[in-house]
């Protein structure tokens, strides 16, 4: 039944990488998404990349009907610090819980958590650097003056100080406090983009033909500072979730027994020596969703760029 | 250089009150105060108030606020209800082992990382610079606390060579003679400094290789290269003296990166630095010594971005002349 369950996801997953690969080669009108996707296709890193992204997302979606256990059952004290196993693939932890449905159900709530932390900091930093950039002036030198300031604080160690103030955190507040201090790199970058941008003809001729300066932000420099705010965005994504992990390893993320990817790893660590494979399969999956979010960041870095050579 | 030093220092000056300024209101909207939360204990109710006094919490708004900042100024850090004792005598015993693991990770892994970029840049293309770019990347999105899981998962229980925890061997330390003791310490930081290494060298390597191969592009290296020059002599002489420059901004814009993977490696290694007591202060709720945490590293991020500066200036002629 679980294996016919495993078929239909590995279905999904092959439907999904064809229908994209179908859109990147097809015939058809040439739109932008099709032009950047054909070059993001040219690279293999990338590719592998974007379908290892596609597998952890399909896998993490359907966890409850493709975990082989219930994630926070505690299956029996004799089974406790099992090692991997038939039965049990990644073995058990110490208070005898499946860790192979653990990671399944922590990568879920560590992608969702990444996905909307991230949300929340590229609109922010992109408001922001789009305001100081656009303005200009005395309130653009005091708002990038606070962004130098809090870019001067090791990310972790502002996140551990919120952490502990306000522990214990509900994973609400976590995504918000994540989302809240990860925006400081996005601002900038927006903010070099919109300086340059609005010096271009195209804002000229937009405010001779009277356009006024929030419809000039909305048609012409926003949809400009696209590319690289995705680009932003993907890498963005690796970081949170290492940040998230960490602070669930530091026990102030998401409380037990929510699974984790972080809280697994932390639940492991004690017994590291004697059941290495706790802390062990929840890391790997993290180093994967990690290096896929970079290697993709990198990918389209490379596609969206316009003064690349079209091939 | 007088007018660059002292313009970058009152910046440095006001990014921190800014940092002070931030911690004084996470402070301020945290619930309780730093000396509402005793954990097990039980303190006298007139312990507490004495602290409050002492530290301004029983007055206005503004008035605590001129209290911190005055008390920050004259290095006075909080009180920490963990350790029963002023933040700052606490920092003074953590501090150096924390400056001792960075230092040794900035060295090792700047050295590391640029011999990484130049290999790259040189033989660019071939499956050597894919590989290398490869492995590079794979270790940079590793997390750093699991990175350092797995080292001593591997070289301290699995292959028992190095130390897992501490800065020595506590039972042996005492016989030891003064070059033994200095042979076990570097044992014990082995793993550590790997841990760093490993994490922050590829975010180097590829700054360097970008960095020589915009200078490979210029007019003289072609010059060089047609009078004849060897192609090792021009990646030494001519290309990296000019790529190496960058390369010290990035030292400054690398500390929060690295100081906030101290903080996680510290934590596993119980490697007895700043990290480790701000993780172990978070169990504890320590609000004085995790706020301090925030305010230290950041001045220590401040203090290597201005040297980095000045580095810059001694080595550019260009900028040092304006």
């Amino acid at each position: 039944m679980l294996a016919i369950r495993w078929l239909c996801a590995a279905a999904l997953i092959a439907a999904l990488c064809a229908a994209l690969r179908r859109f990147a080669h097809g015939s058809g009108r040439t739109s932008r998404a099709r032009v950047v996707l054909a070059r993001y296709a040219s690279h293999p890193s990338a590719v592998i990349a974007l379908v290892a992204l596609i597998v952890l997302y399909v896998v993490s979606a359907f966890s409850p009907w493709l975990a082989t256990h219930d994630p926070i059952e505690i299956l029996a004290q004799a089974l406790a610090n099992h090692p991997p196993s038939r039965e049990l693939l990644f073995g058990t932890d110490f208070a005898g819980r499946d860790v192979f449905s653990r990671v399944l159900y922590g990568t879920r709530i560590s992608l969702s958590v990444a996905l909307l932390a991230t949300s929340i900091s590229v609109v922010l930093g992109t408001a922001y650097g789009a305001t100081a950039g656009f303005i200009g002036g005395t309130l653009d030198t005091v708002m990038m003056r606070l962004v130098d300031a809090f870019l001067s604080i090791p990310r972790i160690v502002l996140l551990i100080a919120i952490g502990t103030l306000w522990a214990p955190l509900s994973i609400t507040s976590l995504i918000l406090i994540l989302g809240l201090t990860a925006w400081f790199g996005t601002s900038r970058l927006v903010r070099a983009e919109v300086l340059s941008l609005k010096e271009r003809e195209m804002v000229a001729a937009a405010r001779a033909l009277g356009a006024r300066d929030l419809a000039i932000v909305r048609r012409h420099l926003l949809p400009n500072v696209l590319s690289p705010v995705i680009v932003a965005a993907t890498l963005g994504v690796a970081g949170v979730i290492v940040n998230e992990a960490a602070l669930s390893f530091l026990g102030i993320g998401i409380p037990d027994p929510t699974p984790s990817l972080g809280n697994i790893i932390h639940d492991g660590t004690p017994y590291l020596a004697t059941a290495w494979w706790v802390a062990l399969f929840p890391g790997i999956v993290l180093v994967i969703t990690a290096l896929a979010c970079n290697l993709a960041g990198d990918g389209l870095r490379d596609a969206m760029d316009p003064r690349q050579v079209d091939r | 250089m007088r007018r660059l030093l002292a313009g970058r220092l009152l910046q440095g000056l006001a990014v921190l009150w800014v940092v002070a300024t931030l911690t004084f209101v996470l402070l301020h909207i945290a619930p309780g105060d730093p000396y509402s939360y005793q954990g097990d204990r039980r303190v006298a109710p007139e312990v507490v108030a004495h602290w409050r006094h002492v530290y301004c919490l029983d007055r206005p708004l503004a008035a605590q606020y001129a209290c911190y900042l005055g008390s920050l100024a004259r290095g006075d850090l909080g009180f920490s209800i963990s350790q029963s004792r002023p933040v700052r005598e606490i920092l003074v015993d953590y501090v150096p082992r924390t400056l001792e693991l960075m230092s040794l990770g900035l060295i090792l892994s700047f050295a590391v990382g640029i011999a990484l970029g130049v290999l790259e840049a040189r033989h660019r293309g071939t499956f050597a610079d894919w590989g290398s770019r490869g492995i590079a990347l794979f270790f940079y999105s590793m997390p750093d606390f699991w990175l350092a899981l797995m080292l001593a998962l591997v070289f301290a229980y699995w292959l028992p060579i190095f130390p897992i925890s501490g800065i020595e061997n506590v039972i042996a330390a005492p016989t030891y003679s003064g070059w033994q003791r200095l042979a076990d310490h570097l044992r014990h930081l082995v793993l550590p400094v790997t841990a760093l290494v490993l994490m922050t060298c590829a975010a180097i390597a590829r700054f360097q290789r970008a960095a020589m191969l915009d200078v490979i592009r210029l007019e003289f290296v072609v010059a060089a290269r047609a009078k004849g020059v060897s192609e090792s002599a021009i990646t030494r002489h001519h290309v990296l003296r000019n790529a190496l420059l960058p390369i010290i901004t990035l030292a400054g814009l690398m500390l929060p990166m690295l100081l906030g993977g101290a903080v996680l490696v510290e934590l596993v290694f119980s490697w007895p630095g700043m990290g480790f007591i701000t993780a172990m202060a978070v169990g504890s709720r320590d609000y004085a010594l995790v706020t301090s945490s925030v305010l230290v590293t950041s001045a220590l991020v401040v203090a290597g971005t201005i040297a980095a500066d000045l580095l810059y200036a001694l080595a550019d002629p260009r900028v040092r002349a304006k």
